[in-house]
């Protein structure tokens, strides 16, 4: 994506503050800063989380960079040093630092609250929402709910007021979660004034998962200050833009069973004591209707929401390869991304011809997603929504597959 | 929970097919046996394994538990296991722990991960045509279709099951007489299917004791391919390709 000059002095920088290193559970093994920054650039991120910063291990490799305002670069890369924690309610917090002394300020606030700060990338503390918040703006950083709406580790799924988890501590930001977007929140009226962020919280540096959310800002240079500013809305800084999945294709969109992922009303779940009636797993709370509790007052302006879905995921669909990870979606989103400069490009700017030269049958699809010609089943319950394309019809004739893959949904 | 076994190499092989479609997955062991499900991500591919605790040298369990494992992982520890091996869970710690027994002792600690929770369900098909082969004909079959292109014909017409492909001018075209087959069920059929996928499940016929396959067609259905041994069965569904107008 590159700087590009928006006003006379001011330049445009996407941004994604949240991801994990591989010191975090469940998170893949190449998450090293190298692979990181490489994924970034491919991606077409400016900046970019560390993750994990009040591990010992992984501060030690962050600060083996190259530090200037603020944010470590690598390969062109700027990190911004960032971690996540979980509290004594389960709670999910995303944390920015300053720089690197306001990671080790803060580590030494908290390091014994943690069972576990040196062996998890996301440590657990045994402090509240209020506590921490007060250790973050003691030590420089900006803190705020990490997917603040999501059934098993948010705010709201504990609390019904930011009061309740933050008391007399201000959030600075509340991240929206994959299964949010700006529409479903901007009612709730006690964030008026709150930025969102909308961030990828990626646990591997595939071009599915990295930045498949982000921010783009309207900054002088690339630094901390500036990104706050931004945040706040100061000295004519802003967030321009959030990017992000479609809510519809997250997980925990609707309510939904976590077994056989039945859909239910709200009504239908408390009905049956959150318990599915066919298989007897839980029932979750989605995003959607937890939202739907929360909005209580008129819609505020906010930036754009730009709603998109991976490419990858895209690809994988429309040439029939059985996985997003798999070498011939990698190869072609490569391929895709490298002609039309980066997947946002791809996805909706460049013209259908260029992507036609790379792959018919993609930009066949690609024609079809930006005529918002498809379908979503929406996601629920820990499952993943699935967009789908009818290739069969409206597509020219020069850019239809030879066959399509079916999916095994189908019978 | 203790598991003891020396087919360490059949059990790396299924592994090995596996994780060709899912990265994670959650291997059940329960009192009858150890199994596993699983989708791939596209939802094209179906596995579902199972093998009898009598496979196993030594099976003691308490209470059955449910293993949610990087697999290639659990692969390349395998294939580094030598004479006999054992699986054992940590105790207190979602930690599945393999050792090596032999003249070099070898422990390798693998933390669980947290299952999605994917309860998989399998297409319930009824289909006509069922043909049982060696399984090596049915993976020489595949890996001469993948010479010429990307996705195959399956089909039974008469007395004979076809595999065919092609792309641009090549063509190739494999039969295989009823008389060749372990059994034939006939019904006229023929769906396309994927040969990234069928070589992958191809490769199962390296199992010695998986030396049968059976494959069940419909027309423009899913492929149920299923490979049995004494106490193993290793089951893949796989959906069609559908060709355009």
């Amino acid at each position: 994506m590159g700087w590009s000059v928006n006003q006379e002095v001011m330049i445009q920088i996407d941004c994604d503050f949240h991801i994990h290193s591989r010191f975090s559970a469940a998170t893949s093994k190449k998450m090293t800063l190298e692979t990181i920054s490489e994924g970034a650039h491919q991606k077409g991120l400016n900046v970019i989380a560390t993750g994990d910063a009040l591990n010992k291990f992984w501060l030690e490799e962050i600060e083996e960079l190259s530090f200037k305002n603020g944010l470590g670069e690598q390969n062109g890369c700027r990190f911004i040093v960032t971690t996540e924690v979980e509290d004594r309610n389960r709670v999910h917090h995303l944390i920015l630092f300053r720089d690197l002394e306001s990671a080790h300020l803060l580590r030494g606030l908290v390091e014994d609250l943690s069972p576990d700060i040196d062996r998890d990338g996301r440590p657990h503390l045994r402090a509240g929402g209020e506590e921490i918040a007060k250790a973050c703006h003691e030590s420089g950083a900006l803190v705020g709910p990490a997917h603040a709406f999501v059934p098993w580790t948010s705010v709201y799924k504990e609390f019904n007021t930011l009061k309740e988890c933050y008391g007399s501590e201000k959030v600075d930001f509340l991240e929206l979660g994959l299964s949010a977007d700006t529409s479903l929140a901007s009612s709730i009226s006690e964030l008026r004034g709150i930025p969102f962020l909308s961030n990828s919280d990626a646990h591997s540096a595939s071009p599915h998962r990295l930045g498949r959310e982000f921010n783009r800002l309207s900054v002088e240079k690339p630094s901390f200050e500036e990104i706050r500013k931004a945040l706040f809305g100061e000295d004519d800084r802003s967030i321009i833009l959030n990017v992000g999945l479609d809510p519809r294709l997250g997980k925990y969109h609707r309510t939904a069973c976590i077994k056989c992922y039945r859909h239910f009303s709200l009504k239908e779940a408390e009905g049956f004591g959150w318990r599915c009636p066919e298989c007897r797993a839980r029932i979750k709370k989605g995003v959607f209707e937890r939202t739907g509790e929360l909005r209580d007052g008129p819609e505020t302006v906010r930036p754009k929401y730009l709603r998109i879905a991976p490419l990858a995921e895209i690809i994988s669909k429309v040439v029939g390869v059985k996985s997003v990870y798999s070498k011939k979606v990698n190869t072609l989103w490569t391929s895709l991304v490298e002609a039309n400069k980066s997947e946002i490009a791809v996805l909706l700017d460049a013209s259908i011809e260029s992507i036609a030269e790379v792959d018919t049958a993609v930009a066949a699809a690609i024609k079809l997603y930006r005529e918002e010609k498809f379908t979503i089943s929406e996601g629920g319950g820990g499952r993943y929504g699935e967009i789908s394309f009818d290739l069969s019809n409206p597509v020219p004739k020069q850019t239809v597959p030879v066959s399509r893959q079916k999916s095994l949904d189908k019978f | 929970m203790q598991l003891k076994s020396t087919q360490i190499e059949q059990l790396t092989k299924v592994f090995e097919t596996i994780v060709n479609l899912v990265d994670e997955v959650t291997l059940k062991v329960e009192p009858e046996g150890i199994s596993i499900r699983a989708m791939d991500p596209a939802h094209v591919a179906l596995v579902d394994f199972e093998m009898k605790k009598e496979a196993f040298d030594e099976y003691k369990l308490e209470e059955p538990v449910e293993l949610t494992v990087d697999l290639k992982t659990v692969v390349n520890v395998l294939k580094r296991v030598e004479q006999e091996l054992v699986i054992k869970l940590k105790e207190g710690e979602n930690v599945l722990v393999i050792l090596s027994e032999g003249a070099v002792k070898k422990r390798f600690n693998i933390p669980l991960i947290e299952s999605a929770e994917e309860s998989l369900k399998i297409p319930g098909i009824e289909f006509e045509t069922v043909v049982e082969l060696d399984s090596s004909l049915f993976k020489n079959a595949i890996a001469d279709t993948s010479i010429i292109g990307d996705y195959a014909t399956v089909k039974v017409e008469g007395d004979a099951l076809f595999f065919s492909s092609k792309s641009d001018e090549n063509v190739v075209e494999i039969r295989i007489d009823k008389e060749n087959c372990i059994s034939f069920k006939k019904n006229d059929a023929k769906s396309h299917f994927s040969l990234e996928y069928l070589k992958d499940m191809a490769k199962v016929a390296d199992i010695k004791t998986l030396n049968k396959a059976k494959l069940s067609l419909g027309n423009d259905l899913p492929l149920r391919l299923e490979f049995e041994g004494d106490y193993t069965r290793l089951l893949f569904f796989l959906a069609p390709r559908v060709e355009a107008d």
